[in-house]
């Protein structure tokens, strides 16, 4: 049996956002030991991808135990297709991914914009149930899976079960810690289904055979696709970046903002704001942090001036540290911070970046 | 949900976006739709012909909430009742709903006002944020 994990990439390799995918898939591979005695091993894991010429993180691969790589050849498709991707890892799962690997008994991705849409339309394609925002996902039984999952923004946790020949699991991309990253390497698919060695720097030089498979795409498969679209500035983005300032209503209007992107500036980071503010029309709705907006996941999040509401937390729990700013020492900001200082964000942001002046920061 | 409608409507479907642009053809009704959401620090754009389904996210427009006229009205209208068909039963099932876990540490306080800036800068000091 093998655990199929649908990985998203750019440029750069596999997006930080899979990883967690890759977790949660292999442990589920993995609990398949105690549920089926047939298979002690526990099951195989699998990574798939879209495109044959994808730069793919050799390292990551194999520290997430990933035992084949899959790359889906939609030939001249190059953009996003949704139902096309999926028509992909429905086929894979039909055919398996090679032998030794037995059937597929589910398949996994991070509960991205992407992942969650692509999986939806494989649940679509295929009449299997689908379970989103998983925390944790374990095998009970042979086409049984214990789950938690989050719902409402993740304030809650769901226990379920999912009984399918398969599950379609996506996975909360700020809720599981990820398989540490390897050192770039690469897993070539020029060849169909021939072992092919990564070049690694990276710590566990494993050969990762990978799979180069063309499904079978119907006229309405390509019916959407995503335009080209290019890097809204050549800056840090507010996904990636190490430091987010973050403003709120208590930044009083559009002019307060100068001061906070002055700050961000400073620190090298970018400026993310609450619901609140794109609704009043202040600041762009990209800039929204949020469970509607763009998730973040920085080393620190300065959060002046924002009360906390659950939705905005669903956007920034995954930020490593977060200093609230704010007048009201009972904001829920306030007591979901690691760090507090109670005041005005309008005394205590112009103070602080003259601090950081005075040290040569420019 | 919206996916699944689509497959058994056959039609083209985007989710999640936060824009919504509707086209007119040659004969100036509506004809297709471009829709973009927000990938990565990047937008995606998507061209559909229509009818299509299409599933939005919080913030793409201002709600148009219901005058009372029209709330009147609506007590009035008719509303039909679609029995539906024998269907399978759920692969997934839901046990329970918990509030997760906290640490229940409240967060450390710097100090107030513009007298906690020596104390952020330590603290950006501990955490290597400055470069």
């Amino acid at each position: 049996m093998t655990v199929l994990c649908l990985v998203e990439t750019d440029a750069h390799g596999i997006r930080d956002s899979s990883l967690p995918a890759l977790a949660v898939a292999r442990a589920l591979a993995d609990s398949a030991d105690s549920a089926d005695s047939a298979d002690s091993a526990g099951e195989h894991l699998a990574a798939a991808w879209v495109g044959v010429d994808a730069v793919v993180d050799g390292g990551s691969l194999a520290l997430a135990g990933v035992d084949r790589g899959c790359a889906i050849d939609l030939g001249a498709t190059a953009g996003y297709a949704p139902a096309a991707w999926a028509r992909g890892l429905a086929g894979l799962a039909t055919a398996g991914v090679g032998d030794g690997f037995g059937p597929v008994s589910a398949v996994v991705a991070a509960a991205t914009d992407r992942g969650n849409e692509v999986l939806a339309h494989l649940g679509a394609i295929t009449g299997l149930p689908m379970a989103a925002n998983c925390v944790s996902a374990s095998r009970i039984a042979p086409g049984r899976c214990q789950l938690v999952r989050q719902r409402w923004a993740g304030s809650l946790l769901e226990d379920a079960v999912l009984e399918s020949p398969v599950a379609l699991l996506t996975v909360a991309t700020d809720a599981v810690a990820a398989q540490q990253a390897g050192e770039p390497g690469s897993a070539s698919s020029d060849r169909t289904d021939t072992p092919a060695s990564m070049a690694m720097s990276g710590p566990v030089p494993v050969p990762v055979p990978v799979l180069r498979y063309e499904p079978a795409l119907t006229g309405g498969d390509l019916l959407v696709q995503a335009a080209e679209s290019a890097d809204r500035s050549a800056g840090v983005s507010l996904a990636t970046a190490r430091v987010v300032v973050g403003g709120g209503r208590g930044v009083g209007g559009p002019d307060g903002f100068t001061m906070l992107e002055e700050l961000a500036d400073l620190l090298g980071g970018v400026l993310g704001v609450s619901r609140v503010v794109t609704s009043q029309g202040w600041r762009p709705h990209r800039q929204q942090v949020g469970q509607t907006g763009t998730k973040i996941s920085p080393e620190l999040y300065l959060a002046c001036g924002i009360s906390g509401a659950i939705q905005h937390m669903a956007g920034c729990q995954g930020a490593k540290t977060i200093i609230a700013i704010n007048t009201d020492p009972d904001a829920p900001m306030v007591a979901k911070a690691d760090y507090a200082v109670i005041g005005d964000l309008h005394q205590v942001i112009p103070a602080l970046i003259e601090a950081l002046k005075q040290r040569g920061y420019r | 949900m919206p996916v699944r409608v689509a497959h058994l409507l056959g039609r083209p479907c985007v989710t999640g976006i936060k824009r919504l642009e509707v086209v007119a053809g040659s004969d100036g009704n509506p004809d297709r739709i471009i829709a973009g959401r927000e990938y990565a620090d990047a937008e995606e754009t998507f061209d559909l012909p229509l009818p299509a389904v299409v599933s939005v996210k919080e913030g793409i427009n201002l709600p148009r909430y219901p005058s009372l006229p029209g709330r009147l009205r609506a007590k009035r209208a008719s509303i039909d009742v679609v029995q539906l068909g024998p269907r399978p039963p759920d692969g997934l099932v839901k046990q329970r709903l918990r509030v997760p876990a906290t640490s229940g540490a409240r967060s450390e306080s710097l100090g107030s006002g513009a007298e906690a800036v020596p104390a952020l800068m330590r603290l950006f000091d501990d955490l290597g944020v400055l470069r």
